[in-house]
């Protein structure tokens, strides 16, 4: 999934690192332990009535150390959010990007959803339960996923009816329509996924899914070729099962591309996008592109079938301008936050003047060393334990800006997916050429020798072609590596490129054989360990062009490991099978783990914001209140 | 040097109060350089409805006096002393306010290059009427109806259409016919025309002194002439002024200056003019040397360096201007005796060569300057020419021959003295 | 006259559309990333990308969708649509323009009276304390980076973030037509920054013009006729000496209507260059196509303006 774009090239906070390393480091421990020990029980104390679900909340457990719900919320007021990147994509069927979801969230009720403070658990939200083995949920060894929807929910204007699982099956249905062209259908849903629905083949293009069945208004069933089971529950997390009207968007979806959610929408959620209530039309109206967002109170709403508090009245987003600008407006001023990520300077601002306004959110994704696995030097696997072994990683993290902006990483899941303790936590599995985070010249030389160059440096005649961005604190990082791989013996050839260019033209190509790609970065889909090392690793998920396999890894005892893992049902025994393929991954080196990264995010003095810790930290607008 | 005032002298043909009277006129310039004097002591007078030339190389100072005439000299850095009174009325002690009203009203000036000198984005009869109704209250059409008027006056067919053209679409003759018609649009007494042939060519230089003349008897308009060209003002002048580094070496009636010039300068000027009935084949002879600089000035007789009758007294004395034996009007300042110069002007119509000239001049018995106190000229120090040694003749043209002359064509001898703007010369 | 305006005219036809064409080859022969797979996003299946290259008429020769390309622009104003967004370029276009030229020409004008009068007042007064005292400070802006100041401004002066909390900061641009006082006042400071450069560069070429039209032979021959000084200043002084300036002024203006990128960045001002920039950083290619298109417009018009205005203004150059 794609997060802001600053994220990916890395957001320095210079100047940080001595400065209160430990204060932070505990506030971010804390959250990093929800990602062992989470389960499904929330699922036992669920009532399968219509009414809210009561989720059991340790008091006061918050990553912001604020309470979320309650009576001493301020109620009303209007928050201003500004951000400098605009809006992907509205339409909840397209959303691919940790912005939009901020929006999507507030606007639509899928059928499962997070809470702002947890990063694995999924609570039902449109659903009435989370379908389980237990309650009858999941059945027919996981092939069939049966979920009750709640009634009660309503369709903003002009729709205005009432919401039926027919519209949650034309939602996914359409979203393999080119018109609409759903980025992670193929790898969840349809012909790529581990568990295909039932009916969708490689030619799908939109229309009646067989897999998916309506037997009455409030019931919607799944079936899958192979057992998925909790797997197809966390991906329906996805906004693709937001529901929507096919008598209100069917026409719309036939123009390409679709005006629904460019032009056209309607809302579940508490908020909508300002728009004619009597079209629906927002563009224009509560959507200027480039400009601003307005999200107003949905006047069928009903608060008693939500779990959302949804206390402000009123959020207007101010979309573009300077990041310093931004970062100041926000900490300065009065009722605001920063959705995008912060300049440098606002950052250092905030952690010197105004620390109670600005948050780390641990587990907004990692970077990596990608390497060719498939040609070149690095189809030796010693060599790539040796690049490893030699690499400084703590180095990496003081040029991305210190401490507060991640951990050195030492395997595949982060912290707050499930997995991440099992394959080792912050230490990681503990093969020699991952003991040292600061590098170890002797081990490498060690693996050198094993790869057959005795006198420990590299001696061959080919040339390591190195491709990275060059924004930000990129081009140092790539020094950096290529500095000590030079230390080895190898050549290198560096060249820098724009970010999209290196994605596009040549990291994202395998033809064109790259051998290290220095600043590739992943971000998860959803709480499944499937999202963090599926579509990177996965053998037969490489694709000639816009590939995120990026080391073509290919590996036939990983590949079928992940098709194993992939239909594991039980959450608990999935999280251990892909943690032991994280273990796998950092045995055969298929790529180099940089770091595991922190996300920061700003309010303002009179705001009580709350943190989506499931999505990278954005602020959680269903929550946040005024003070 | 010399610190009487002169008295203002009378014209020729003094007959009443003159119309202008120029007295011991001092303007000098303060520069990075030093102090330019421009204008050192010069006197002149012009009766109504006369004209007077002024003759003189670039840096004689010729211009200087005449735009200080009308006020136009007067800067920060800028000195002017002495009397010019015009009417009566002294225009050196005059306000500017005053004095800007007098300019183009009374006392007008053309210049020599008619496209510079006109503005290049307003019409012609835009430009008259702008000098009308700078000083006069009438409307735009009657001056516009004027502006025709004049042009025809000035000889300009066609006016009605030329009046709305720009200074551009005009001949180079039309367009000083334009200026001059301009600089008469006020009908004022006194017209001072600076170089106003020198960018023509010669037959429009005939056509535009002929209109002048024309206008001056219809009119009754004084004219000023300034030109480096004696020949311009053989015609039309009454009187000529020939100046040289900044005072004037001799002045008189036109027939007095040609007939019997006394200055060797004026000699020099007067040979170069090129003359149809001089044999073909026969070469002009040009003043060798430059011009003085006016911040150094040679000590004794400024002219000396290139006087090629020089003798060693000259170097040390500053001739005053003295009348001419039988022609009280025509004065000059040269420390040769009036006999030894008429026998070189003799000699010089005669056809003799440069040597027997000039042992005529020495032959002739010096007169003994021993008794007289000379004071030390302290502008002679470090004078930047080196004075022409005798019997040598300096030449600016390369590859001639040690001792005679190049052959010049007339246009090389009018550039010779179109030397580039000095800043003393402005 | 007509007939130069004509000809004017009709090569500035052939200007726009030889920009039309280079842009089109520089976005479709060497594209930075593929438009289809950008609109299909990532791990998209290859039948959808080749559906949508369809769809977007990629899949026809190069020659053909350039006819279609320019097709569509000349005649029927059709700019395209945002691969991003999916909203029709010219509507974006339209909806962005406004601001820019509130900015432009709000700049320009402001420029324009702090310039022309200090260029003036210098080379009248030149060498004097007051002209080297306004050529320092000319100086000093002409150096100064417009981000940096737009950012100096913004950090004294806004309401929201300034020291001194007097005008209303980034991001408070109004339409004219919603809020006449506010469209007013979130402009103050955008313009300050754009004419303070400026003005600076325009003193300064003034200056030196004037000076040197002062000592034009006219000059003298306009205070032979006895006019007051003023006039002669004015009306034959500045009078020769503006046409430069109004020449750099037309050009200046008409790269300025293609969008003051930096300041409305920074002021977050909704314009076209604000436009271009977010459409360059998404690969957005027709609205880029659209923007680019739209400035070699208004800087065809100005050159073109520019020149009628300097034929009006110096009557020597119309019959060339």
């Amino acid at each position: 999934m794609r997060v802001s774009r600053s994220l990916i090239a890395s957001v320095a906070v210079t100047g940080l690192l001595a400065v209160g390393i430990t204060a932070c480091g505990s506030s971010n421990s804390k959250s990093s332990s929800g990602g062992g020990s989470s389960s499904q029980s929330s699922s036992a104390n669920s009532s399968s009535s219509g009414g809210v679900q009561s989720i059991p909340l340790k008091a006061g457990e918050n990553p912001v150390g604020q309470t979320l719900t309650g009576s001493t919320k301020k109620r009303g007021g209007t928050l201003t959010v500004y951000s400098s990147e605009d809006f992907e994509h509205l339409d909840p069927g397209e959303s691919y990007f940790t912005q939009d979801y901020g929006v999507d969230y507030p606007t639509q009720r899928p059928l499962f959803a997070y809470m702002p403070n947890t990063a694995n658990e999924v609570s039902p939200d449109l659903a009435t339960v989370i379908p389980t083995t237990a309650n009858g949920g999941i059945t027919d060894g996981g092939k069939t996923v049966t979920v009750h929807i709640r009634s009660g929910v309503h369709f903003s204007p002009p729709v205005n009816r009432e919401v039926t699982s027919a519209d949650v099956a034309y939602a996914i249905e359409r979203a393999a329509n080119p018109n609409v062209a759903n980025p992670y259908f193929p790898a969840y849903f349809g012909a790529g996924a581990p568990a295909p629905l039932q009916g969708t083949t490689a030619n799908y293009k939109g229309g009646p899914i067989p897999g998916i069945q309506t037997p009455n208004k409030t019931t919607i069933v799944f079936h899958t070729v192979k057992p998925s089971g909790s797997f197809l529950v966390s991906a329906l997390s996805l906004p693709i099962s937001a529901p929507v009207p096919q008598s209100f968007a069917g026409p719309l979806d036939k123009k390409s591309p679709t005006t629904y959610g460019t032009k056209y929408l309607v809302a579940t959620g508490p908020y909508m996008i300002k728009s004619d209530p009597k079209t629906g039309l927002f563009q224009g109206i509560g959507y200027q592109t480039g400009k601003s967002l307005t999200l107003v109170r949905n006047p069928n709403w009903n608060a008693k079938t939500d779990f959302r508090p949804a206390y402000l009245n009123q959020i207007n987003f101010s979309i573009g301008g300077d990041a310093t600008v931004i970062g100041r407006q926000v900490l300065q001023g009065s009722h605001a936050v920063q959705f995008d990520t912060p300049a440098q300077s606002a950052v250092k601002l905030a952690y010197q003047q105004y620390p109670s306004q600005i948050t780390f959110t641990q587990g907004s994704g990692d970077h990596y060393v990608a390497l060719d696995n498939a040609a070149g030097v690095f189809k030796d696997v010693n060599l790539r334990r040796a690049v490893w072994a030699n690499l400084d990683r703590a180095a990496i993290i003081k040029l991305r800006g210190g401490s507060l902006t991640g951990s050195p990483a030492t395997h595949f899941i982060y912290p707050g997916v499930t997995g991440y303790e099992q394959a080792g936590g912050a230490a990681g599995p503990q093969v020699p050429w991952n003991k040292s985070v600061t590098g170890n010249l002797q081990v490498a030389e060690q693996y050198m020798k094993a790869a057959g160059y005795k006198s420990g440096k590299y001696t061959g005649s080919a040339t390591v072609q190195i491709v990275g961005a060059n924004n930000g604190n990129d081009p140092a990082i790539i020094q950096l590596l290529n500095s000590d791989m030079t230390q080895l013996g190898f050549h290198t050839h560096v060249s820098l490129v724009d970010q999209s260019v290196m994605y596009a033209k040549y990291c994202g190509v395998p033809k064109q054989e790259i051998d290290a790609c220095p600043t590739v970065g992943w971000v998860r889909d959803f709480a499944d360990p499937l999202t963090v090392l599926y579509v990177p690793f996965y053998g037969p998920a490489i694709t000639p062009t816009n590939n995120s396999n990026w080391g073509q890894v290919n590996d036939p005892q990983i590949n079928a490991a992940m098709q194993k893992a992939a239909l594991v049902t039980d959450p608990t025994a999935r999280a251990q099978a892909w943690a032991n393929i994280d273990k796998m991954l950092v045995n055969q080196a298929v790529a180099i783990p940089e770091d595991f990264d922190n996300q920061a995010n700003l309010e303002s003095k009179d705001v009580a914001g709350v943190n989506e810790l499931w999505n990278t930290g954005t602020w959680d607008l269903d929550f946040t209140s005024l003070k | 040097m010399t610190t009487e005032t002169e008295t203002a002298p009378r014209s020729t043909n003094g007959t009443g109060e003159p119309l202008l009277s120029v007295e011991d006129l001092r303007v000098s310039f303060r520069t990075d350089d030093g102090i330019v004097r421009a204008v050192d002591g010069i006197s002149y007078a012009l009766e109504p409805g006369k004209t007077l030339g002024i003759v003189g190389e670039s840096g004689s100072g010729k211009t200087v006096s005449s735009l200080t005439t009308l006020g136009l000299t007067r800067s920060k850095r800028s000195k002017i002393e002495g009397r010019i009174l015009f009417q009566g009325e002294d225009m050196v002690a005059m306000d500017d306010d005053h004095l800007r009203r007098v300019r183009g009203d009374d006392v007008s000036m053309i210049f020599q290059d008619p496209l510079s000198a006109l503005h290049p984005f307003y019409k012609v009869g835009t430009q008259l009427t702008e000098a009308m109704r700078a000083h006069r209250g009438i409307s735009k059409s009657a001056a516009r109806s004027r502006a025709a008027e004049l042009l025809a006056l000035v000889g300009i067919p066609d006016p009605k259409r030329r009046i709305d053209q720009y200074p551009h679409e005009f001949s180079g003759g039309m367009r000083q016919r334009a200026m001059i018609a301009m600089a008469l649009a006020n009908e004022p007494k006194l017209l001072i025309a600076d170089e106003p042939t020198t960018a023509l060519d010669v037959t429009v230089q005939a056509q535009i002194l002929a209109l002048l003349q024309d206008l001056q008897n219809r009119l009754g308009t004084a004219i000023i002439i300034i030109t480096h060209d004696l020949g311009v003002v053989a015609e039309i002048a009454d009187d000529i002024c020939v100046m040289y580094a900044g005072r004037i070496v001799e002045r008189g009636s036109t027939e007095d200056i040609f007939h019997s010039p006394q200055h060797p300068y004026t000699w020099g000027l007067l040979r170069s003019i090129p003359r149809l009935d001089n044999p073909r084949g026969e070469e002009l002879v040009p003043i060798s040397g430059r011009p003085p600089s006016l911040i150094n000035r040679p000590s004794g007789c400024h002219f000396h360096p290139r006087c090629p009758y020089v003798r060693d007294a000259h170097k040390r004395v500053d001739p005053k201007l003295t009348p001419v034996d039988g022609s009280p009007d025509h004065v000059v300042a040269c420390l040769l005796e009036s006999g030894v110069r008429s026998r070189i002007w003799d000699g010089i119509q005669s056809g003799r060569d440069e040597d027997s000239l000039r042992r005529m001049a020495n032959r002739s018995a010096e007169p003994d300057y021993s008794d007289i106190a000379i004071p030390v000229d302290k502008e002679s120090e470090g004078s930047d020419l080196s004075p022409g040694e005798e019997g040598v003749v300096e030449s600016e043209a390369p590859g001639e021959r040690h001792g005679a002359a190049p052959p010049q064509t007339v246009d090389e001898v009018n550039r010779r003295w179109q030397e580039d703007r000095n800043p003393e010369d402005v | 006259m007509a007939t130069y305006i004509v000809r004017r005219i009709l090569w500035g036809i052939v200007l726009l559309l030889a920009v039309s064409a280079i842009t089109f080859i520089f976005f479709n022969v060497f594209p930075s990333a593929d438009p289809a797979t950008l609109r299909a996003g990532r791990n998209a299946s290859p039948a959808i990308i080749h559906y949508i290259r369809h769809e977007l008429g990629l899949d026809r020769s190069v020659p053909v969708q350039f006819f279609n390309y320019m097709k569509n622009i000349f005649l029927h104003f059709n700019f395209g649509y945002s691969f991003y967004t999916g909203a029709s370029v010219l509507s974006l276009i339209k909806d962005r323009l406004p601001a820019t030229i509130s900015l432009a020409m709000g700049g320009a004008i402001i420029w324009l009276m702090l310039g022309i009068p200090v260029g003036i007042l210098s080379a009248i007064k030149r060498g004097s304390v007051l002209d080297r005292l306004a050529m320092g400070v000319a100086l000093v802006f002409v150096s100064m980076p417009v981000f940096w100041l737009g950012l100096v401004v913004l950090f004294l002066f806004a309401q929201d973030i300034g020291r001194f909390h007097v005008l209303p900061g980034a991001n408070t641009y109004t339409g004219l037509t919603v809020d006449p006082w506010k469209w007013f006042t979130s402009l103050i400071m955008p313009w300050f920054v754009l004419a303070a450069t400026s003005a600076a560069v325009y003193s300064r070429v003034l200056r030196g013009s004037l000076i040197e039209a002062m000592g034009e032979d006219y000059i003298r021959t306009a205070r032979a006729k006895g006019l007051r000084e003023r006039r002669v200043i004015f009306r034959h002084g500045v009078r020769s000496a503006i046409t430069p300036v109004v020449t750099i002024f037309g050009l200046d203006l008409g790269a300025l209507l293609g969008g003051a990128v930096i300041i409305e960045t920074v002021f977050n001002i909704p314009g076209i260059g604000r436009l271009n920039y977010d459409a360059i950083g998404h690969s957005d290619f027709p609205i880029v196509q659209g923007t680019v298109i739209l400035a070699t417009l208004f800087i065809v018009v100005a050159n073109i303006v520019v020149d009628i205005a300097y034929a009006y203004l110096d009557p020597r150059v119309r019959y060339s």
